[in-house]
C-alpha cells in the first residue's frame, strides 16, 4: 500500500517499477508523515493549463527524505531514469547518457553508504545533469558542437567536481546551443530540444512540429531536463540569459549568481568576461542548496572571487535592510521597479504577471519603488558586440590539431584550407568602446541598490566604499523575457527567407533586454516560474536582480516568489 | 678615434694601455661603404657619403623560470616531444590560464635592469593569428599596457667597445606567451607532414622593443651584447640566440639625414648576433641601392639567407595580420604595488656595468678581463674569491688566459669547471711564492682540469715538480750549460740577445723546467761574465731587454 502512495508522491507521471522500492522495503515507507503525503499527491491532469506545480520531489525534499533514511537514492536514481525512458525521445534533453547500470550501480553504492551512516555528503546518490559545456572526465564534452563530437576531458570542472565530492550522481549531458550561442536550443549538432510541458501533458504527439515549443537556451536541455523529472538539478551557464531564459520557458528555476563566485574551471568559455556557472532547479531552496556546495574559492580560476572578498560579502550581506526580513514578513524590504524594462514587446500577460508580483511582494510587507537604469537600452547592442567578438576568440581553439574534429580532406591538403583568413573581422578599438559603456551599465545598478558594490574601491582611501544609500533598493523585479516558450517555426530561421522573419529574428535578440544587463553588471539574478500565460497555458518567470554579492537576499526574495506560484494563473 | 678609449680608461688612475688591441673583441664587421663622422658630438654613420641607417629591435627573451607562463607544466629543456604540456598549454576547453608569479618577478629585474619606468597596473591581450603550433589561436600578450616602458641600455665608449657613448631607448617590456615548435617532414609516400611540439608553448618570453635610436649594425651587435650581460645577471633569461632563448626581430630603414625616416623592412628569425648585424648591413645595402636607382623601398617582412648573405621578401604589406587585439577577460589586472616593487629592487644584483667599473678600481684589472670574466655565470664570484689576497692581476692572468684557454681546448664549459677556488688559489700561491715556475704552473692547472682533485702543492709535492731556487745547484748547472757551449758564450758578449735566451732555455731543459727562471737569468748572467771579464755593460744590457715584457 505504502509503496503505490509513494509512487504518487514522488512522480505523478510515468509508470514505476515495483521493484524499485525493495531497497528499502515496507519498514522505511511507513516512518512517510502524513504531512508529506498530502503535500505531494497529484493526480496528473490533462489540461495544460490547470496543472498544479511541485509534481516533482524538490531537491531539498529528495535530499531530507534520503537524510531520514525514508527513501532510498537508488529509487530516486531509479524514478529519473524511467522519465528519460518515458520523455527523452520526446524532448532530447541530453546529449549523452550515462549507462543506466552505472548510474544504479552509483546509487546503490551511495545507499551503502548512508545506511552505514557515512554518506559522502549532502547529495550522496542524488541524480543531477550537467550541461555539456562542462568538462567531466568519463563523460563526452561535446559543448553542443560537431567540433567536440566524442570530445574527452582529461579533466573535471570544477563545479563537477565539488558536486560529485558530495555524492551526486552525474547522470549525463545536457543538450545546448552550440558553444552557448542561441537562446531557444534550437542550434544544437545534436538536435532541438524541445520544452517539456507538451510531453509531460501528452500533447506532443499531437502537437504539429512547428507549434512545438523551444525549451529556450543556450541551457535548454538542463532547464527541459530538471522540468520533466529526468533529474533533481542540472548546472546550466549563463552568459547572458543562459539559465534564466529556458527556467522561465520551462517553469523551473533558473539562476545566475555573480560573476567569480563559482568557478569557470573547466566550463568551456563562450565570452569570459559575462559566462557563470548556473543552476537549473524546481525550487528556489534547491537552488541555495545546490549554490552554498559549488560557491567556492578555486585558485585555477583567476576570475574567481578571493576569500577575503568573499568574507566581505558576508558582512555587508548581515547589514543590509533585507537582513530581518523573512519568507512571511518582507517588512524594510526595498523593491525596485526599473522603468526601463517596460518595453515595448513585452507581451499583455507578461506585464500582468510582472504586476502580478509586485503585488504580490508588496502584500507581504515591501517597499516598491520605481527605478530609473537609464542605460539599460544600451546592454543588448553592447551584449552584442562583446559576446561575439570573445566568441570569435574563443573559438580559434577549435581547429581540430590537437583534439576533436578535423576533416580529412587529402586533396589539397594545404593550411589555407583548415585555416580561414580571419583579418577582415577587425576589432580591437570596437572592443574598447563597448567596455566603457559596459561600466555605464554597470554604474546604472551601484546607483539604485543601496548595498555598495564590495568590488568599488574609494578612490581616495583605496578601501572598499561601505556607505549605503538610504534611497537605494535591495532587489529588482523585472520580467525574464518578453513571452513565453516560443514555437519551434518562430525560432527557427532559415537563412533564405530572412525578411518574412525579421520580427522574429529581432524578437529573439530584444528578448536579451531582460538579461544581459546583469550579465554586463556580473550581478546576480535569478528567474523564478511565477504562474501560467493566460493566453497559452506555458509558464512564465520573474526576474530578480540584486547587488554585486547579496545572494542573501536574493534567496530570501526568492522565496516569497516561489511561494506565491500557482500554476493557476 | 679609437684612441679615446685607452685614454679614458687611463684617466681612471690605471694602466692597461698594452690591452688596447684587444677591446675590439666583437668581431664587428665593418661594411666598406661606410664613413662614421661627429657632429655636435653625436656620430653620423653615412653610407655611401648620404644615407642614414635608422634600426630598431624587437627581442624576444625565454624567461628563466622552472614553469611556464600560465601554467604548472616545467620549461625544462631536451624532454621528449609534446612531454611539458598540460591542459591549459594545449588550449583545452575549460581551461583559465593562471600567472606565474616567478616570471613576473624575473620581468620586473629585467625591467629594473633596463631603467625602465614599471607600470604598477599591466594587463594582459589576445593577439589573434591562426598557426598550428599556436594552440589557442592567440597568443597572450600585452599589447595595450605593457609591464615596463621607458628604459633604456647605454652603450659606453668606456666598457662596450664602442667609438663614443650612445643611449638607446627601450621602448617597452612586455610578458607574453611562447608558441610551440612545428616540424616539417616530407613523410613517406611523398605526403608531407607537420608535426607539432607543444613542450616549448606557453613558456614565458618578455619582449623588448627598442625605439629607432639605432644606426649601425655594430650598434645593433653590441645592444643585443649587452642586453645579453644584463639578461644573464639578473638570471632572467639564458639569451642564448643559437639555443632559441634570444630572438631578434629588426626593423632597418635608411634616410637623409634632416629628412622623414624611410620606409622600414623587418628581418624576421635571427638566430645570432653575427646574422643579425650581417642582414642588417645587407638590408640597409638593399635599400641604399634601390633607393638610388629610384625604386621605393616597399614595408615588408623579410627573412635573411646566410649563403647568399641577402635579404629575401617573406610577405608584403597587403598580406600583413590583423591580430584583432582584445583583453584577455580570464586574466585580471596585474596590479604591483610600491612594496613589492621595492622587495624585488632588492634583490637586484649588482649590474655588469657596475662590476666592471668596480673591479677595474678595486683589482686595478683591465676592462677587456673584467669583460672576459663577467661573460661566463659565475666567473666573477670565482676570479673574487680566488684573489682575495693574492695578487688580483697574477689571478685574473691565470683565469683569463690559463684556464680559460685550457677549458678552450678541451671544449669544457665554465659551468663545468673542475677547478675549485682553492686549487686555483693553491697554485697562484705556488707561483708567487716560487715553488714552481709558470710553465710547471699550467702543467699543474692541466692535471687539475683533467681531475685531479688535490691542491698545487700536494701535486708538486707528488710529482716533485718544485723549482729549484737553489743558487748553488743553480751555479752548477750553468758553469756546466756556459762550458758546454763556448761559441755561443761568445756570441752573448757580442750582443746578441737571442742566444742569451737560447742558453737559458738549455738550463731550463737540463732542470726540466724546475728551474726559478728569474735565478737562471741571473746566475747564468754572471757564469757568463765569469768567464770572460769585460763587455760587462753589453751583457746586462741585454739581460734587462729580455726581461721587459
Amino acid at each position: 500500500m505504502y509503496s503505490h502512495l509513494l509512487k504518487a508522491i514522488i512522480y505523478s507521471l510515468g509508470t514505476l517499477e515495483e521493484n524499485c522500492f525493495d531497497e528499502f522495503g515496507e519498514s522505511a515507507m511507513r516512518t512517510l508523515s502524513q504531512e508529506i503525503t498530502k503535500r505531494y499527491f497529484f493526480t496528473s491532469s490533462i489540461q495544460l493549463s490547470n496543472r498544479k506545480k511541485s509534481q516533482f520531489l524538490s531537491l531539498s525534499q529528495a535530499v531530507e527524505l534520503v537524510k531520514q533514511k525514508e527513501i532510498s537514492p537508488v529509487v530516486l536514481t531509479q524514478k529519473c531514469i524511467e522519465q528519460i525512458k518515458t520523455f527523452e525521445h520526446q524532448i532530447n534533453a541530453f546529449i549523452q547518457i550515462k549507462d543506466y547500470e552505472k548510474i544504479l550501480d552509483q546509487a546503490k553504492q551511495a545507499e551503502k553508504r548512508i545506511q552505514r551512516g557515512e554518506p559522502k555528503g549532502i547529495l550522496d546518490g542524488i541524480p543531477i545533469a550537467c550541461k555539456d559545456i562542462f568538462c567531466t572526465k568519463d563523460l563526452y564534452t561535446t559543448c553542443g558542437s560537431t567540433t567536440l563530437k566524442d570530445f574527452q576531458s582529461t579533466y573535471n570542472s570544477t563545479v563537477v567536481e565539488l558536486l560529485e565530492k558530495s555524492g551526486a550522481i552525474i547522470i549525463g549531458k545536457t543538450n545546448m546551443d552550440e558553444f552557448g550561442m542561441g537562446s531557444a536550443n534550437v542550434y544544437s549538432a545534436y538536435g532541438i530540444t524541445y520544452n517539456p510541458l507538451l510531453s509531460l501533458s501528452q500533447f506532443f504527439e499531437s502537437t504539429e512540429e512547428g507549434d512545438k515549443r523551444v525549451a529556450g537556451g543556450s541551457s535548454g536541455g538542463s532547464a527541459a531536463a530538471v522540468a520533466s523529472g529526468m533529474c533533481f538539478a542540472a548546472l546550466g551557464s549563463d552568459t547572458g540569459g543562459s539559465v534564466r531564459l529556458p527556467a522561465s520557458y520551462c517553469g523551473v528555476v533558473g539562476f545566475k549568481p555573480s560573476y567569480g563566485q563559482c568557478s569557470r574551471w573547466g566550463l568551456t568559455a563562450y565570452a569570459n568576461s559575462l559566462d557563470t556557472v548556473g543552476l537549473i532547479t524546481r525550487t528556489v531552496d534547491d537552488a541555495k542548496l545546490v549554490y552554498d556546495l559549488i560557491s567556492k574559492f578555486d585558485k585555477k580560476d583567476t576570475t574567481s572571487l578571493p576569500l577575503e572578498f568573499r568574507s566581505t560579502n558576508k558582512s555587508l550581506n548581515k547589514s543590509d535592510n533585507a537582513s530581518n526580513i523573512s519568507t512571511k514578513d518582507l517588512s524594510g524590504l526595498r523593491v525596485g521597479v526599473p522603468q526601463e524594462y517596460f518595453v515595448s514587446e513585452l507581451n499583455e500577460d507578461i506585464i500582468n504577471l510582472w504586476r502580478k508580483g509586485i503585488n504580490h511582494l508588496n502584500s507581504h510587507g515591501a517597499t516598491i519603488v520605481p527605478v530609473s537604469c537609464p542605460n539599460t537600452k544600451y546592454a543588448l547592442p553592447v551584449y552584442y558586440i562583446l559576446a561575439p567578438a570573445e566568441a570569435s576568440s574563443n573559438l580559434a581553439r577549435y581547429d581540430g590539431v590537437r583534439y576533436g574534429f578535423h576533416t580529412n580532406t587529402k586533396e589539397n591538403h594545404s593550411d589555407d584550407i583548415i585555416y580561414v583568413d580571419v583579418r577582415d573581422q577587425g576589432l580591437g578599438e570596437e572592443v574598447k568602446r563597448p567596455q566603457r559603456v559596459r561600466q555605464l551599465i554597470r554604474q546604472d545598478f551601484n546607483n539604485v541598490f543601496s548595498m555598495p558594490n564590495p568590488l568599488l574601491v574609494d578612490d581616495k582611501l583605496g578601501i572598499p566604499i561601505s556607505e549605503k544609500s538610504k534611497h537605494g533598493v535591495d532587489v529588482l523585479i523585472a520580467p525574464v523575457a518578453i513571452s513565453t516558450a516560443p514555437k519551434i517555426r518562430d525560432s527557427l530561421n532559415s537563412s533564405e527567407d530572412l525578411e518574412s522573419d525579421s520580427y522574429e529574428i529581432l524578437n529573439s535578440y530584444v528578448n536579451d533586454v531582460m538579461t544581459t544587463a546583469a550579465s554586463l553588471a556580473g550581478i546576480p539574478s535569478m528567474s523564478i516560474p511565477f504562474g501560467l500565460s493566460s493566453n497559452d497555458g506555458f509558464p512564465i518567470g520573474l526576474q530578480l536582480i540584486v547587488q554585486y554579492g547579496n545572494e542573501e537576499t536574493l534567496f530570501q526574495v526568492a522565496k516569497v516568489i516561489d511561494q506565491g506560484n500557482n500554476y493557476n494563473s | 678615434m679609437f684612441n679615446r678609449f685607452p685614454r679614458r680608461v687611463c684617466s681612471g688612475g690605471c694602466s692597461y694601455g698594452h690591452h688596447y688591441s684587444k677591446l675590439n673583441y666583437y668581431k664587428i664587421r665593418w661594411s666598406s661603404t661606410v664613413n662614421t663622422n661627429f657632429s655636435n658630438g653625436l656620430p653620423i654613420s653615412l653610407y655611401r657619403n648620404k644615407w642614414e641607417a635608422v634600426i630598431g629591435l624587437e627581442i624576444h627573451a625565454q624567461i628563466k623560470s622552472k614553469t611556464k607562463l600560465f601554467s604548472s607544466s616545467s620549461t625544462s629543456f631536451n624532454k621528449p616531444v609534446n612531454t611539458n604540456v598540460s591542459v591549459i598549454d594545449a588550449a583545452f576547453p575549460g581551461t583559465i590560464p593562471r600567472l606565474n608569479a616567478r616570471c613576473v618577478e624575473l620581468a620586473v629585474l629585467t625591467s629594473f635592469a633596463l631603467s625602465c619606468n614599471i607600470q604598477r597596473v599591466s594587463s594582459f591581450d589576445r593577439k589573434h593569428y591562426s598557426y598550428p603550433d599556436l594552440p589557442a589561436g592567440y597568443q597572450i600578450t600585452q599589447h595595450f599596457a605593457p609591464l615596463a616602458k621607458n628604459g633604456k641600455i647605454f652603450l659606453s665608449s668606456l666598457l662596450d667597445g664602442l667609438e663614443y657613448d650612445k643611449e638607446i631607448r627601450i621602448k617597452q617590456l612586455q610578458l607574453e606567451q611562447d608558441t610551440g615548435k612545428s616540424l616539417y617532414d616530407i613523410g613517406s609516400e611523398g605526403s608531407p607532414v607537420t608535426l607539432i611540439d607543444l613542450n616549448r608553448a606557453g613558456i614565458g618570453l618578455m619582449e623588448i622593443v627598442t625605439e629607432p635610436d639605432i644606426r649601425s649594425s655594430k650598434e645593433s651587435g653590441l645592444l643585443v651584447r649587452k642586453l645579453q650581460g644584463l639578461l644573464r645577471t639578473v638570471g632572467s633569461s639564458d639569451g642564448n640566440m643559437e639555443e632559441g632563448s634570444l630572438r631578434c626581430d629588426v626593423n632597418v630603414s635608411v634616410h637623409e639625414p634632416g629628412k622623414p625616416f624611410g620606409t622600414r623592412c623587418e628581418i624576421k628569425n635571427l638566430n645570432s648576433v653575427k646574422f643579425l648585424m650581417s642582414a642588417i648591413d645587407a638590408e640597409i645595402e638593399r635599400q641604399v641601392e634601390s633607393l638610388e636607382q629610384g625604386i621605393p623601398v616597399i614595408q615588408e617582412t623579410r627573412r635573411f639567407d646566410v649563403s647568399s648573405n641577402k635579404t629575401l621578401r617573406l610577405r608584403t604589406k597587403e598580406s600583413l595580420m590583423d591580430y584583432r587585439y582584445m583583453p584577455e577577460a580570464d586574466l585580471p589586472e596585474l596590479i604591483l604595488s610600491d612594496e613589492y616593487l621595492s622587495r624585488v629592487y632588492q634583490s637586484l644584483p649588482e649590474l655588469p656595468d657596475a662590476t666592471k667599473i668596480r673591479l677595474m678600481r678595486q683589482y686595478g684589472i683591465s676592462v677587456y678581463d673584467t669583460g672576459v670574466v663577467l661573460g661566463e655565470e659565475g666567473g666573477v664570484e670565482y676570479f673574487e674569491k680566488i684573489t682575495n689576497n693574492r695578487n688580483p692581476k697574477l689571478v685574473i692572468n691565470w683565469i683569463t688566459h690559463e684556464l680559460f684557454g685550457q677549458l678552450k681546448t678541451r671544449d669544457v664549459k665554465f659551468i663545468d669547471n673542475p677547478v675549485t677556488v682553492e686549487q686555483l688559489g693553491s697554485l697562484v700561491d705556488c707561483i708567487n711564492q716560487n715553488i714552481i715556475s709558470g710553465t710547471t704552473g699550467k702543467q699543474v692547472l692541466a692535471l687539475m682540469i683533467d681531475g685531479d682533485a688535490r691542491l698545487a702543492n700536494e701535486i708538486i709535492q707528488a710529482k716533485g715538480l718544485q723549482q729549484i731556487n737553489d743558487s748553488v745547484e743553480l751555479e752548477k748547472i750553468c758553469k756546466t750549460i756556459v762550458a758546454k757551449y763556448p761559441d755561443e758564450t761568445q756570441r752573448i758578449k757580442k750582443g746578441q740577445l737571442k742566444v742569451f735566451k737560447w742558453l737559458v732555455g738549455q738550463v731550463m731543459r737540463e732542470t726540466k723546467g724546475q728551474a726559478n727562471p728569474q735565478l737562471v737569468n741571473e746566475i747564468l748572467k754572471k757564469s757568463i761574465d765569469e768567464v770572460n771579464l769585460g763587455d760587462d755593460d753589453e751583457v746586462t744590457t741585454t739581460t734587462n731587454n729580455n726581461q721587459k715584457p
